[in-house]
């Protein structure tokens, strides 16, 4: 008698507490929270890279331009999952829990209000456009272990030659190369054994 | 041992609940992760670094430790690139290493502010850290016992002072210092106390002071005592190595070298 009328009891409160966490997930108030998508674009311009090729004895320069990547960052709000205590009650009973937690997915799922905010950069630079090799540019030349500073000039194609500046190759000395761009600012090129 | 209905199914449910709930979103940035030396950072890097960000929304790791160690953290895979006090060895050059030096920085001598001396003579300097002279009234300070504040030996500092001051002779200490940086601390709580550091790091520093060398502070043209502060990488300088390098070499980059007392070595 005594155990029937707990087994009614707690059949009875399993049964109170079916859809529990749908109710709860839907009464709880909306969240807030900031996350930058995985999307990305192709931003402003913000200045040009400068590689260099072997072209014979000499080398040649090439200007790129690139764009900051950046990603959208949104305002998400949502109702959080709640009451995962009464599904884990529910399930064993009733097997009713894992439709309940179903059902309070939804609810979460549902209330998912996405807006975006701005795009902030990644930290990742993009080329964006044409190449081209710059004439008459300023080509700063640095002994690695000095820091001894030489200069030199591109022609009207870009190209540079180091033999005027440094001699006939010998190969025993490490030279850093840096274009120097319009506003007097260095990109580094390459290092060089001379 | 007995389980009920209830607990195989719990035992089976729990773990399923738990696999369902959905993971936590999360957008972990790219970052370079920057060895620097503990002059370096403090005198320079730090507000270098702050530029990068600006310019370029970069995340950087910053990881403040002595020359040697950051080579070693280079050299190893834990670092994209290396700031250091002293010269690539030519072996670390022709292994493909890449260096550019990007500025001269006083190397400096700096006392208790409670010392008295001003001036000493590099003779003087030598004979203070080889353990001659052990009172600064010997050499125009008052009766104060000189207590000798010096970084470990794998900082760029360490090695910079022993080449530019000590000749053959070694260094003796009465407190060693993890990091130069440290040093500035030590001597600032210590009646007495000399030690060595860049002037970048030690310009803004209270409670200490700079001594003038042979009658020359480190403004002087005729100071000749100067560390080379030198990026390192492993290979060619890539992408974000690369623009920590340009931001450095940059007019606000020389800008910074300047305010603090340090020469950048471009034109």
């Amino acid at each position: 008698m005594k155990r029937n009328r707990m087994i009614i009891s707690v059949l009875l409160m399993l049964f109170v507490f079916s859809g529990c966490a749908t109710v709860t997930t839907m009464l709880w108030p909306e969240v807030e929270k900031e996350v930058v998508g995985d999307e990305t674009i192709v931003g402003e311009t913000i200045g040009h890279d400068y590689e260099v090729d072997v072209k014979g004895k000499g080398f040649n320069v090439k200007s790129i331009p690139f764009c900051r990547e950046k990603a959208p960052k949104y305002k998400i709000t949502k109702k959080q999952h709640h009451g995962i205590v009464f599904i884990i009650i529910e399930t064993p009973v009733w097997g009713l829990g894992l439709a309940d937690w179903a059902l309070s997915y939804m609810v979460s799922e549902n209330s998912i209000e996405k807006e975006l905010v701005e795009y902030i950069p990644t930290g990742v630079k993009k080329s964006c456009g044409g190449e081209i090799s710059p004439a008459h540019g300023k080509i700063m030349i640095q002994n690695s272990a000095t820091g001894e500073i030489k200069w030199t000039n591109t022609d009207e194609s870009g190209n540079f030659s180091l033999v005027n500046t440094l001699g006939e190759y010998k190969g025993t000395r490490s030279w850093n190369l840096f274009f120097e761009k319009e506003d007097n600012e260095k990109s580094y090129l390459t290092t060089v054994w001379w | 041992m007995k389980f009920n209905i209830t607990s195989k199914v719990l035992f089976f449910i729990i773990p399923l609940l738990i696999l369902l709930v959905p993971p936590s979103d999360s957008n972990a940035e790219e970052s370079v992760k920057f060895s620097c030396s503990a002059q370096i950072a403090e005198a320079f890097g730090k507000d270098v670094l702050k530029i990068v960000k600006e310019k370029t929304g970069l995340e950087i790791d910053l990881k403040v430790v002595s020359s040697g160690v950051a080579l070693n953290r280079l050299e190893n895979g834990f670092a994209d690139i290396a700031a250091i006090t002293e010269p690539l060895s030519y072996e670390m050059l022709e292994k493909g290493y890449v260096s550019i030096p990007f500025c001269k920085d006083p190397m400096v001598v700096i006392a208790n502010s409670e010392v008295k001396a001003d001036n000493l003579k590099k003779s003087e300097v030598k004979d203070i850290f080889s353990g001659s002279i052990n009172n600064w009234k010997n050499i125009n300070g008052q009766d104060l016992s000189v207590k000798k504040v010096i970084p470990c030996e794998k900082t760029g500092a360490y090695k910079n002072f022993e080449r530019l001051f000590m000749g053959m002779r070694p260094v003796k200490y009465d407190f060693m210092t993890y990091s130069s940086v440290t040093s500035i601390s030590g001597v600032k709580a210590m009646g007495g106390a000399v030690s060595f550091i860049s002037h970048g790091a030690a310009s803004k520093a209270e409670g200490i002071k700079i001594l003038k060398i042979d009658g020359n502070l480190p403004s002087s043209d005729k100071y000749e005592y100067f560390q080379t502060f030198t990026f390192v990488t492993k290979g060619k300088p890539e992408n974000r190595s690369k623009e920590i390098i340009d931001i450095a070499l940059s007019d606000n980059g020389q800008k910074l070298m300047q305010e603090k007392g340090m020469i950048p070595i471009l034109p």
